[in-house]
């Protein structure tokens, strides 16, 4: 454990100063950032200029769901979307056999080699929108809520860890996952907004199937005190759940690979 | 030249089918139209807003989807890599301007796109009650007018953001900017005569929401003679200026880039 | 006992085959059509400490899925592999930690940074203690010069300097068998020479095994005592180099210059006529008769110029191709057992 920690520390230094030789990126990264929570703000405010709520929150309470959207964004362009590039990538050169090569777990290797520690950024401005909000509510979040939202956002990170790293393994057989990964950033865009905004199947699908309500709605009505114990469980079963199955299809798929290549 | 483009296109068309389901994939990228959709009629359930009913929002969605489909544009990207990655050279020494064939290739993904989406969209108008679309030929010529416009600004526009790539490393950050851009005031996020007054009287000389709300509007009859008429000079008198700007921007580029001799 | 063996070793998977054009690429739409390809079939051999093999072969024989099988990239289709007392496909940690695989057409330092960047992530992996890394990491840089490559970032490096960098990574953790797979692909001649000196030098040094293969025949002719030739997925040889070379030519090439176009038929009494081309002809001639041939030769025929080569190397692998040399793999059993006959040659 404490070998995988200090590893993991390598490789965000490694990341860090890769990402210092390109040093117009920050700028270029922090002025998207900023006009993407502009956007994203600025479409909140013409949706509730027609409306009080929208499935049932307020413009503030709303506020908090596209903090944590914009937190997740910056986790996801941090953390996950390079690596999955770059498995994508080595799958299709071969290098992956670097990686299966080494005495190392091959899935941490693979999935948490690289890190575009600029688009920090996004995680940070998400933060502040989340204080913001609260700050606008007049709210501040009793201890209790904290260590749920703690909880609740780990499962957040799990599940999406797990969607992203069962798109990047479906490169083993797939050629082109890349638009996968679109598909995703795709319907993840329904996380700026509440799950109930949604009718019917379609809610359904976003807290079952595509789980969008566990990564923005649930962690925010959690912050808010507003979440009720069987949700953060089915959280917790749902990031586990799909921890582990990221986990035995990468095996499966490192296994086939082996067999079925040469 | 005719039989140039077919050739291209012939080639790229090999090559969307070679990977399958990808059109597919491409296709449900576009879901964001559809999440807005869902969040309007969502804030549409009590009423009309601003004139539109649940219907019309429906309609402006599905056209609105045709549109951006007819008018996607993705060359940026390929043409910032192919200068950084020092390829463009080997486009530069053929006797036809490279934009030739990004143009072939744009049209025949176009083709394959349209054969899957065109039945979806017809299906969608028809079975819903209280459409109501503006299908007088004159409508129509003028649809296809601003289409056609539609696609050759967005075109141009990404054309004109990847030729910097020629002076910076950060051209995709410009790619991004410009479709958000597209994506707040173009009339995705929301219909423009949801925005405030002084918004939409701006808007109607930036050249934003030609790139797809204007198209969507003729289609339903929002607009009278005058507006379209309008709204078309604007539209084209923007083509007319960003092609400038894109020889210009070209021959300067292609100028520093041999400079450098890459 | 042998420390690697390969007994019955097959390897066989599926591709989808695409027919050209939109028809071809419209039916493989619908419906593929997959191809059992036998990359490796029936392949046996063993190999000893410290030994240096060469794996020959064309492109697409098998080679370098061999070398995959024996990391424990992929499982075998059967039979049954080891390497070190171990089972490479359950690539166990302890295991990893004692080979290491550089392929020459790809690489695992990272574009943007320092070589050294890698060398530290590497060193964190393999857990080598920092005492030995110095050490280690200190002696690589003798023999490579690696020096002032360490700091430049590796999108800087040349082709040669960066596959000295790509070896120092590869052997950070000291590993008892080294695959290497084309190591040399793409280098000038001197930097070729270079990197073999330095896998000769690293395999006296430490006793390390080594397997390789190349294109480059002089990298196998420098380095390797003993080859394995390998053509779509058989071994067609496996045994001493030198043997080879006398089992298949064993006759010198004579060049003779004259100063006139010479009569075949006379030539013909000192050895076999290859080519004749205006007064210059080539002949082979018995090994062992070489001397006395040349003798007779200069006693008997005008001559203004002679000499002796040895037949070329690539010719002789071409012969083993092309199934030109019948029962070379009963042979083979032959020319181990009496390949102790030194410099023949």
């Amino acid at each position: 454990m404490m070998r995988y920690a200090r590893l993991f520390g390598l490789f965000l230094k490694a990341s860090f100063l890769v990402e210092l030789e390109y040093r117009a990126n920050f700028a270029a990264r922090a002025v998207v950032s900023l006009f993407w929570a502009g956007v994203t703000l600025t479409g909140a405010g013409v949706f509730y200029s027609h409306a009080e709520t929208i499935g049932g929150w307020t413009f503030n309470e709303a506020l908090v769901i596209i903090g944590l959207f914009t937190f997740m964004s910056g986790f996801i362009q941090t953390f996950l979307q390079p690596n999955v590039q770059r498995i994508i990538d080595m799958i299709r050169l071969g290098t992956l056999d670097f990686v299966l090569t080494k005495p190392v777990n091959s899935q941490f290797m693979a999935s948490l080699r690289h890190a575009q520690v600029f688009s920090m950024v996004d995680m940070l401005l998400g933060a502040v929108i989340v204080i913001w909000a609260c700050m606008r509510l007049g709210y501040a979040p009793p201890v209790l809520s904290l260590a749920q939202f703690a909880l609740m956002l780990l499962m957040a990170v799990l599940i999406v860890y797990s969607i992203w790293m069962v798109i990047a393994t479906l490169a083993f057989w797939l050629v082109k996952v890349n638009n996968m990964a679109e598909l995703f950033t795709s319907v993840y865009d329904t996380g700026r907004f509440p799950v109930t905004t949604f009718d019917g199947l379609i809610r359904l699908v976003l807290t079952f199937v595509i789980p969008i309500a566990f990564i923005t709605t649930f962690p925010a009505q959690s912050v808010l005190g507003r979440l009720d114990t069987e949700t953060v469980l089915m959280a917790v079963a749902m990031g586990g759940g799909m921890f582990g199955f990221s986990s035995l299809f990468w095996r499966y798929a490192v296994r086939s690979y082996s067999s079925a290549s040469s | 030249m005719v039989r140039k483009y077919l050739a291209l296109m012939r080639l790229s068309w090999g090559l969307s089918l070679e990977y399958r389901a990808e059109g597919f994939i491409w296709m449900m990228t576009n879901l964001l139209n559809v999440i807005m959709l869902l969040v309007w009629l969502s804030i549409s359930k009590a009423g009309p807003v601003n004139g539109f009913a649940q219907a019309d929002f429906i309609a402006y969605y599905m056209i609105g989807l045709l549109v951006r489909q007819l008018t996607a544009a993705w060359t940026s990207w390929e043409l910032s890599f192919a200068i950084s990655e020092g390829r463009l050279s080997t486009h530069l020494l053929r006797p036809i301007h490279p934009i030739h064939q990004e143009i072939a290739i744009n049209w025949s993904e176009k083709a394959m796109r349209l054969t899957i989406l065109l039945p979806v969209v017809a299906t969608v108008l028809l079975m819903t009650p209280g459409v109501r679309l503006n299908v007088t030929p004159p409508a129509f010529v003028a649809f296809v007018a601003s289409v056609a416009g539609a696609w050759a600004l967005y075109f141009l526009a990404d054309y004109c953001v990847g030729i910097l790539a020629f002076w910076t490393t950060q051209a995709t950050a410009f790619t991004n900017i410009l479709w958000g851009l597209k994506i707040a005031l173009g009339g995705i996020l929301a219909p423009i005569q949801m925005f405030p007054p002084a918004l939409q009287a701006a808007l109607d000389w930036l050249p934003f929401k030609y790139m797809l709300a204007f198209s969507s509007e003729i289609a339903l009859g929002q607009l009278g003679d005058e507006r379209v008429l309008f709204g078309l000079a604007v539209q084209w008198g923007w083509v007319a200026a960003l092609w400038l700007l894109m020889r210009w921007l070209w021959k300067l580029g292609v100028r520093s880039y041999s400079a450098v001799g890459a | 006992m042998a420390q690697i063996e390969v007994d019955h070793l097959s390897k066989h998977y599926l591709v989808h085959e695409k027919e050209p054009g939109l028809i071809g690429s419209l039916r493989s739409f619908v419906a593929r059509k997959y191809r059992t390809v036998k990359a490796v079939e029936d392949v046996s051999f063993s190999i000893d400490a410290g030994e240096m093999v060469g794996f020959l072969g064309p492109n697409g024989a098998g080679k370098t899925t061999t070398l995959k099988v024996l990391s424990g990239l992929l499982y075998p289709t059967s039979g049954r592999v080891s390497v070190l007392g171990f089972t490479p496909h359950k690539r166990q940690n302890e295991y990893l930690k004692q080979f290491t695989l550089v392929m020459g057409q790809k690489q695992q330092l990272m574009w943007d940074l320092p070589p050294l960047e890698t060398f530290l992530v590497n060193r964190a992996i393999y857990e080598v203690p920092k005492a030995d890394f110095e050490a280690i990491l200190k002696e690589l840089d003798d023999l490579l010069e690696l020096g002032p490559l360490l700091k430049k970032q590796v999108r800087k490096l040349s082709l040669g300097e960066r596959m000295k960098c790509e070896l120092a990574a590869a052997l950070l953790h000291r590993p008892k068998v080294l695959f290497l797979d084309e190591p040399t692909i793409g280098l000038d001649v001197t930097m070729q020479a270079r990197i073999r000196e330095f896998v000769a030098e690293y395999n006296r040094r430490h006793g390390a095994t080594v397997i390789l293969t190349s294109h480059y025949m002089a990298d196998v002719t420098a380095l390797c005592d003993r080859i394995i030739v390998i053509d779509k997925g058989h071994v067609l040889y496996d045994g001493n180099f030198r043997a080879l070379i006398e089992r298949i030519a064993p006759y010198k090439v004579l060049k003779v210059q004259l100063d006139h176009p010479p009569a075949t038929a006379l030539l013909a009494q000192f050895g076999e006529v290859v080519a004749v081309d205006g007064p210059t002809a080539v002949l082979h001639v018995p090994r062992a008769q070489a001397a006395e041939t040349a003798a007779r030769l200069l006693a008997q025929v005008e001559v203004d110029d002679i000499n002796f080569e040895e037949p070329a190397v690539e010719d002789i692998i071409r012969q083993v191709f092309a199934g030109r040399v019948d029962g070379l793999l009963a042979e083979a059993k032959v020319a181990e057992s009496s390949h102790s006959t030194p410099n023949a040659m």
